[in-house]
């Protein structure tokens, strides 16, 4: 275990900064790709065991494919953008997910964390899209061009849903506290 | 209270927490590891495909009702068509000219209030070799489809109509830099050269977006960017003729018969496979100009559990995006930067 963790020392927002395609090692790959594919997934779904899986999805992926990247330095900008897909792809079909299709794997991580539950919170009730490009920028601080790419939509785009899911949480905090125009 | 860029950070920071464990790790790799042994795998879906496609090539060949009896129907043909006209187009100018607008639609609610919002913005680009050029937008506009609540009101104003006047704009697919004397005349070797371009980032912005491995991204990439390029790039007709090519050959495109664009323009419409929904494209079949691409965006996702005693968040939510289009208002070459055609 600790061999294994050795081999990732990555901050928790930096990117991964590594010279040559062969330090690109399977732990490594996995690691990153666990990280960043879980945070941006509950981030966008607010949900632990989704959030679990598609990490585990797109860390699979990665490790299979790492060895095709000509520019290893590529590999966070690679894993946003599958992770922010994965995501929003599982948010569509949330409502059909059936509880058989996790049977047989191994529990997620709990999700009781008080600060965790209160920080999914802040952005339960966005629409996906939004709740992406705040987690893009919130949680692993990409800017603009970056999240544009992770969505593949334009910086103006990027700005807008960052400006609206800003909005909806003010709003939402306001509501919750009795403003005079709350609509809930 | 989570208002400003640092009380937001703060909020989400647990999130930044949640690392990986070494067990997590070792499942990982062990899985990737299995699924490199050769196996043999079923293909249903595809094979599902091209019976349909095929279906569809051969049922189109009727004409829709009001159409032009002789204009192909299926998307194959369509897209064929336009590539036959794009061939016998002349030499490009300088510049490409094109007006475009473009327009977001919001559904907007407010306790039971809904309401749609439509924003817009009109913008006139020049764009010559490898997207360099020069685009001017206006101020835009938002409109509603009835009165809006002061509470929807606020809701309203967004960041993307404010007035510009710089470098042409391109802020979304993988060929931003494209030398446009690279894309070749023949439709196979155009298709090649956008998946292999798409792959390695070769012309992106930054390298470091790419390569795009998810399934089915490359595909739904090549698409948009053969549209982009058909309808902003400053290609010649040989060019225009092949990336229409690229666009027949695409599996899984639907025709959408004789259609009428948001400017009130008779052309017909394909609709394209996209990751998750559909890219519709609407050409006039006189010129082969794109008259406006679509996209139509899924309903948001409805709220995830919430342990008892947590703050119920609103939903559905006050603004979701629900459609975007581009409308090419008027294409035409230029021989300078800021000349209309």
């Amino acid at each position: 275990m600790a061999s294994l963790k050795a081999m990732t020392t990555l901050d928790h927002a930096g990117a991964l900064t590594v010279a040559a395609p062969h330090a690109l090692s399977a732990e490594r790959v996995a690691a990153r790709a666990l990280r960043v594919a879980r945070r941006t997934a509950y981030g966008v779904l607010g949900d632990a065991e989704a959030a679990a899986d598609i990490a585990q999805d797109v860390a699979i992926t990665a490790v299979r494919r790492a060895g095709s990247l000509r520019d290893p330095a590529a590999l966070d900008a690679w894993l946003h953008r599958i992770a922010v897909r994965a995501a929003l792809r599982e948010a569509r079909r949330a409502g059909r997910r059936r509880a058989a299709e996790r049977a047989g794997h191994d529990p997620p991580p709990p999700a009781d964390d008080a600060a965790l539950t209160r920080a999914v919170a802040f952005l339960d009730g966005l629409p996906p899209r939004q709740r992406a490009a705040l987690t893009l920028r919130y949680v692993h601080d990409l800017p603009d061009a970056a999240i544009a790419r992770a969505l593949r939509c334009r910086p103006g785009t990027v700005r807008s849903l960052l400006s609206r899911g800003r909005e909806a949480v003010r709003r939402a905090h306001e509501d919750d506290h009795g403003s005079p125009d709350a609509d809930h | 209270m989570p208002t400003t860029d640092t009380d937001l950070r703060d909020a989400l920071s647990p999130i930044r927490e949640l690392e990986p464990t070494d067990e997590e790790i070792r499942r990982v790799i062990a899985a990737a590891q299995e699924l490199r042994a050769p196996r043999r795998r079923r293909r249903p879906a595809r094979a599902v495909a091209v019976v349909a496609a095929t279906a569809a090539v051969v049922g189109a060949l009727a004409a829709l009702p009001g159409g032009d009896a002789t204009r192909p129907q299926d998307a194959h043909g369509i897209l064929q068509a336009a590539a036959a006209v794009a061939g016998n187009q002349p030499a490009p100018g300088a510049y490409r000219y094109t007006r475009v607008r473009d327009v977001f639609v919001y559904d907007v609610r407010a306790g039971a209030d809904r309401r749609r919002a439509t924003e817009e913005q009109t913008s006139e680009n020049w764009t010559s070799d490898a997207f360099a050029g020069r685009t001017i937008a206006g101020q835009g506009t938002e409109r509603w489809d009835a009165p809006p609540t002061a509470a929807m009101l606020r809701y309203g104003t967004g960041a993307v109509v404010k007035p510009y006047d710089g470098k042409f704009r391109y802020g979304d697919g993988p060929l931003a830099r494209v030398p446009f004397a690279a894309i070749p005349d023949d439709a196979a070797a155009a298709g090649r050269l956008l998946e292999d371009a798409i792959r390695d980032g070769r012309w992106a912005l930054d390298r470091d977006a790419h390569p795009r491995f998810a399934p089915g991204v490359v595909e739904s990439a090549i698409s948009h960017s053969a549209v982009t390029l058909l309808a902003l790039g400053n290609l010649s007709g040989p060019q225009r003729q092949a990336l229409f090519g690229v666009l027949s050959a695409r599996p899984g495109a639907r025709s959408l018969g004789d259609v009428t664009d948001v400017a009130g323009r008779r052309g017909v419409g394909v609709a394209l496979p996209d990751s998750g929904g559909e890219l519709r494209v609407i050409i006039d079949p006189e010129t082969s100009d794109i008259l406006q691409s679509s996209e139509t965006l899924p309903p948001p996702a409805p709220p995830s559990r919430l342990p008892a005693g947590v703050r119920r968040p609103p939903w559905p939510p006050p603004v979701s995006l629900a459609e975007r289009t581009e409308v090419f208002l008027s294409t035409g070459s230029a021989a300078a930067l800021g000349e209309r055609p």
